[in-house]
């Protein structure tokens, strides 16, 4: 029998995950990923926050709505030539004497981007207490990968693209007359689809094995702080600890503990 | 039925959990178990406390005395099955057993005849079992912050004889045993081993060999 049984109840268990999100903190990762046909290196900044709680037993804590706060630096190499018609300056001859015919040969440039957004997530998850070295951790792991909606973001990502083309190319000479037609074929190659599929690219990871941790103590628990030279701290020790989602007339977070002196 | 019915978190401490508790506040603080006057306890350490002599006239320095307590245990309502103890727990109350040690320092003095004093200490003790009843406290001192103590209601040490003599040692030692457990706060964060900040709502209550507590966090 445990020596110490806490319970929350759904409400109080999506405190403890809101309390676990910002703990987390925020996370970075760069990479590559596929936008449409090009290819995008990126580094991006995560953060968790939002997001109801349905505990589902035995074992299941499904998240609802979890906000994805991320932040994207990414970039790509648009090669113009792809993009923009053969471009040559007309022969001219005047007095017997002729320029050369001047064709224009297009640059490769690189498109920097700068994004932030939020997207959601919907998902289970499972409870498990676990000694880390000198830890106790329960942890809310995500169980496969859970849905992901990108709202109006991909939108708005679609559209900084599209800026960042115009703004990228203007000191191109001669780019004038097929500015507003580059950046539409640009945003037509890579489509929403493309934009669905590099996010997915980048947050999959983040979300990939996503653990919040809802307890974190020493074993050694320190149960009264020193407070003197005559009173030492005093703590006990946890040798055991559980955490399951347990039913009755309402579902709780269950946290068993065995402690000793 | 939920366990934390119409409050958001429920923290119950069972038994064994308590005792636990005591045994490691009275084993890292041993002073509060432990108390002399200066001819046994010179000065304060972890282990002791040192406390005046008794003043009384014509006893040279005072009635010299030590008092210790074992590490008490306590029994939550309802009381265990085979307990001896001659006031079980009632509804919301525990039951502690502990033992008590007093020693006096009976002293002896006079004058030699070169006008010295000479006093003499020869320490006696007693150990007596101790059965005492109380009930649970709670000290709330903001949102989250708070700590659960043990209040002494009555104590019987069924060794002594006379009765009215018995009464008189019984109030003694209760209220030695309240001063002893005004050092057990058990803060709400310690109760719940960190899980929760608690903001207390309801209890502490015993009932079911525990001492529950609810609120929110």
């Amino acid at each position: 029998m445990p020596d110490i049984i806490a319970a929350a109840d759904q409400t109080a268990a999506t405190d403890l995950l809101h309390d676990a999100e910002v703990t987390l903190g925020t996370l970075s990762k760069s990479g590559g990923g596929s936008l449409g046909p090009f290819v995008a290196n990126y580094s991006a900044s995560v953060s968790f926050s939002g997001g109801t709680i349905d505990l589902n037993p035995p074992n299941v804590i499904q998240i609802t709505d979890c906000n994805i706060n991320y932040s994207l630096s990414l970039s790509f190499g648009l090669d113009l030539n792809d993009f923009l018609p053969d471009f040559c300056l007309p022969q001219v001859c005047i007095f017997g004497w002729c320029t050369p015919q001047i064709c224009v040969t297009w640059p490769t440039v690189t498109i920097p981007i700068s994004f932030g957004d939020t997207a959601r997530m919907t998902g289970d998850f499972t409870v498990n207490a676990v000694l880390s070295g000198s830890e106790w951790l329960i942890n809310v792991v995500v169980d496969g990968i859970p849905l992901l909606e990108f709202g109006a973001g991909t939108l708005g990502l679609l559209a900084a693209i599209g800026a960042a083309v115009t703004a990228a190319v203007g000191w191109v000479p001669f780019i004038g007359p097929f500015l507003a037609a580059l950046a539409d074929a640009v945003l037509a190659v890579i489509g929403i689809a493309g934009i669905t599929g590099l996010l997915g690219d980048i947050l999959t990871p983040f979300i990939s094995g996503l653990t919040f941790t809802v307890y974190k103590q020493p074993q050694l628990f320190p149960v009264i702080p020193a407070s003197g030279p005559t009173d030492p701290v005093v703590d006990v020790t946890i040798t055991a600890l559980g955490a399951v989602v347990q039913a009755s007339d309402k579902n709780e977070l269950v946290i068993t503990a065995s402690i000793s002196g | 039925m939920s366990l934390t019915q119409t409050h958001h978190v429920f923290v119950g401490v069972e038994e064994s959990g308590i005792n636990t508790f005591l045994h490691a506040l009275f084993t890292a603080r041993p002073h509060y178990l432990n108390y002399g006057s200066p001819f046994f306890v010179p000065t304060s350490t972890v282990t002791a406390t040192s406390v005046s002599a008794i003043p009384f006239p014509g006893v040279p320095g005072g009635i010299q005395f030590d008092v210790s307590f074992s590490v008490p245990t306590v029994n939550l309502y309802p009381p265990d099955p085979g307990s001896t103890s001659p006031i079980p727990p009632g509804p919301n109350q525990f039951g502690l057993h502990t033992s008590v040690t007093i020693v006096l320092g009976c002293m002896t003095w006079g004058q030699e005849t070169n006008l010295r004093s000479t006093v003499s200490i020869s320490p006696i003790s007693a150990t007596l079992d101790v059965w005492a009843l109380g009930t649970p406290t709670s000290q709330y001192s903001g949102p989250g912050t708070g700590s659960i103590g043990l209040q002494v209601l009555d104590v019987r040490i069924p060794a002594i004889q006379p009765e009215k003599f018995e009464a008189i040692i019984d109030c003694l030692i209760r209220m030695l045993l309240n001063a002893v457990l005004a050092n057990v706060q058990l803060p709400f964060h310690a109760l719940s081993l960190g899980a929760f900040t608690l903001i207390l709502e309801a209890g502490p209550e015993i009932d079911n060999h525990e001492v529950e507590v609810w609120g929110s966090i």
